[in-house]
């Protein structure tokens, strides 16, 4: 548990750092200038500024971090750029992007139209030296247009965080979960446990009772445990009414993944295969469910599947209580519909195992 | 030997559960991110943006509406497709998504958007150069009083652009599609999971760890011969399987895996070598019972897999530009890392020197296994 914990935590915190404020995007650029002292390469580094986060690469990992989107972007700027540029040689800057994107056109473009505008300036007027023209071109790329934002649809707060740890929490759920309780279960599973179980003098009842207790206090103990480590782990420990819904929506959650782990266990009661199992369904859960992948990135055929997952409503659900600004009935219906859909996932899941286990004594008998 | 070797074989074949669930585990896995990646790689590829623009009557208006109809990307593909509506319909397009934003074409023109993401940018942009241009017309009209000066050659000038920008001499290509990495870190992690076959026959062959194990080593042969009869047999079947989903993952999902696929079965081979005497390792030298032993190999896994990109591709990266020391004892990472070369760059050295650290992690592996079985006793008590 501390393991995935620690995994938890980190991966919220990758996340959490993504753009949810408006900014302008800004891409993420390796400036190499080879060119020290040029005036005209320092103001395009100046001008590019409005467009790049410059990043600091070491150039032997360029390569990688291009692949990897570390940066989408490497300018390099050869020794005596200015001279040849001045002079009307051939003066061209060197660059390296992801072929055919956004990114890449945008700087290109920017990179262009800087050293069009200084070509054109040029041509024209005689400047005395080139911090006169590198100032002249400074004062006219300045000039910009006026961008205002449309009155945004949901306004982003620091709720941000939660929204990804809980959405995060249901992949460590899933996981250890299945592991443990379908574990526990699949011991009482074997025939021989279960004889002896039969003989003692307490009703199967009552037998089912204590185990559904003592497998929803663990839950509960696990969920408790998370809530706070994510109060813990968030920047300004805020307890508000978010966090409780998000609470709600965990258990609500717990409910679903706790009857999936008791179907798991008795179908399979197999540990072998229960540690793989727990592998692929958390992984495929998180995935196709949105929590490693944004809903709004997974195509649409790919979220018609998705419908049959649970993580899908619970990350759905979480998104519902992260727009919520105001908790008044109409927008709270929505998110308790989503809940009590889970429930009834979980309803039916709960059914089905208690059906196979009949059946499966039955058989046994 | 022979016999002995395709007698295991046998044996293995037989538990069809554990063989059904060693390969359509991966297989699974395969297809679950092959859906939930399908849009992943191309969201910022090169789209036209859409845009409403809405008319003021300004004098300029004219040269603006043709720049915002003409301006294309360098391949070719005209940047906005613009709709020209009135303000009341331009809201509402943007409401409902319809478009980037909205421009109302004034004097001083005014971009309207919703979130500010690339596209936006790249509309303000375009927006700022218009503006620069006419900026540079005035300076230089300005500077040069008196003399006669055409505007419109200025104009022309800025117009006509010229290209100021050359590749970089890379190594790698233009393969970039970054998603692959989570195919090939699962690809390693089942070359690994042969860990598991390793962890059976560690157990069979120890006469302290099963029954089968002490049985095995009264009988008068040598238990070097047999445990690589044994491991062999294992990594026959386990090395089938990792082949199957090789198979899967190229032919059905389409993933790509470079030009050279001898190059990609081979560090597969290996990986799966390393699995499998990785799982025999923990078996002999880790004390308690099996299962925990399988929850520390599937945990252990698990967890080289994170670090080598499985779940965030990014993490690979930060990993081995902050802790390089970490890749070099994380076998998932050393076969990702070989596949991604093999993708990505166009020479062999990186994968030279991934193969070589993953041939040393084998030799070790098999040196302590061969240290731990030597002149091994075991008493009864």
């Amino acid at each position: 548990m501390l393991i995935f914990a620690g995994v938890l935590f980190i991966l919220s915190q990758e996340s959490a750092n993504e753009s949810k404020t408006f900014t302008d995007t800004k891409i993420r650029t390796a400036f190499i200038n080879k060119d020290n002292g040029s005036l005209l390469s320092q103001g395009l580094y100046e001008y590019l500024n409005k467009y790049c986060e410059f990043v600091e690469v070491s150039e032997e990992r360029i390569d990688d971090a291009l692949f990897i989107r570390e940066v989408e972007y490497v300018i390099e700027i050869d020794e005596g750029f200015e001279e040849n540029f001045l002079s009307g040689g051939e003066a061209l800057v060197k660059k390296q992007s992801i072929p055919d994107s956004f990114t890449s056109m945008a700087i290109n473009g920017a990179i262009n139209n800087y050293l069009n505008t200084a070509a054109v300036l040029k041509t024209y007027i005689t400047f005395d030296n080139t911090t006169e023209l590198v100032d002249v071109l400074k004062t006219n790329m300045a000039l910009k247009s006026n961008v205002s934002l449309f009155d945004s649809m949901h306004s982003q707060n620091d709720n941000g965080y939660y929204e990804t740890y809980f959405n995060y929490l249901s992949y460590v759920m899933v996981a250890s979960f299945i592991l443990i309780i379908g574990t526990i279960m699949a011991t009482f599973q074997k025939l021989s446990i279960k004889r002896r179980n039969l003989v003692a003098p307490i009703s199967i009842r009552n037998l089912n009772l204590k185990l559904l207790f003592c497998n929803g206090l663990f839950t509960t103990m696990f969920l408790v445990v998370f809530v706070i480590l994510g109060v813990i782990t968030s920047k300004n420990h805020v307890i508000n009414q978010h966090l409780i819904f998000y609470g709600i929506n965990a258990f609500a959650f717990s409910i679903v993944v706790l009857a999936l782990s008791y179907l798991f266990g008795m179908v399979l009661n197999n540990t072998k295969l229960l540690t793989l199992v727990s592998t692929v369904v958390s992984l495929g859960f998180a995935f196709i469910g949105g929590v490693f992948v944004p809903l709004e990135m997974l195509n649409s055929s790919t979220l018609k599947i998705a419908r049959f997952v649970p993580s899908y409503w619970y990350v759905l659900t979480n998104n519902a209580i992260g727009k919520l600004s105001n908790f008044n009935w109409q927008n709270i219906s929505k998110v308790l519909g989503y809940i009590t859909l889970q429930l009834i996932i979980a309803l039916v899941l709960f059914v089905v195992s208690f059906v196979y286990s009949r059946l499966r004594s039955r058989q046994e008998a | 030997m022979l016999t002995l070797f395709s007698t295991k074989i046998k044996c293995l074949y037989r538990d069809r559960q554990s063989l059904f669930w060693a390969l359509l585990f991966p297989i699974f896995l395969a297809i679950i991110y092959h859906y939930a990646f399908a849009d992943l790689g191309k969201t910022d590829m090169l789209k036209t943006i859409n845009i409403a623009a809405i008319s003021t009557g300004s004098s300029n208006e004219a040269t603006l509406k043709q720049t915002l109809q003409d301006v294309t990307f360098e391949n070719g593909l005209p940047i906005f497709s613009v709709a020209f509506v009135d303000q009341a319909e331009a809201e509402q397009l943007l409401d409902n998504n319809k478009v980037t934003g909205y421009i109302v074409m004034g004097e001083m023109p005014e971009l309207v958007v919703k979130d500010s993401d690339i596209k936006a940018t790249i509309a303000k942009n375009v927006l700022n150069s218009y503006m620069q241009m006419y900026g540079v017309a005035d300076i230089i009209t300005k500077e040069i009083q008196g003399e006669s000066i055409n505007y419109n050659a200025v104009m022309e000038d800025m117009v006509d652009r010229e290209y100021y920008l050359k590749n970089r001499n890379e190594a790698s290509g233009t393969n970039m599609d970054y998603t692959v990495i989570y195919f090939y870190a699962l690809l390693a992690m089942v070359c690994i999971y042969g860990g598991n076959w390793g962890l059976r026959e560690g157990a069979d062959i120890s006469a302290s760890l099963s029954t089968r194990g002490a049985r095995v080593n009264i009988a008068p042969y040598s238990m070097a011969k047999l445990l690589f009869c044994n491991l062999s047999a294992s990594l026959a079947l386990h090395f089938t399987g990792v082949l199957l989903v090789i198979a899967f993952m190229s032919n059905i999902l389409k993933i790509d895996f470079g030009t050279q696929l001898p190059y990609v079965i081979f560090v597969c081979f290996v990986g799966s070598i390393i699995g499998i005497l990785f799982g025999c390792l923990i078996a002999l030298l880790m004390k308690g019972t099996e299962k925990k032993k399988d929850a520390f190999l599937t945990c252990i896994t698990l967890i080289w897999g994170f670090l080598a990109g499985l779940m965030i591709p990014s993490v690979k990266y930060i990993v081995s530009s902050k802790f390089p020391a970490l890749t070099i004892v994380n076998p998932v990472h050393l076969i990702t890392d070989c596949l991604y070369s093999l993708y990505y760059y166009s020479d062999l050295s990186k994968y030279a020197y991934n193969m070589i650290i993953l041939s040393i992690i084998a030799a070790i592996l098999s040196c302590m296994i061969i240290m731990y079985m030597r002149r091994g006793k075991h008493g009864s008590y």
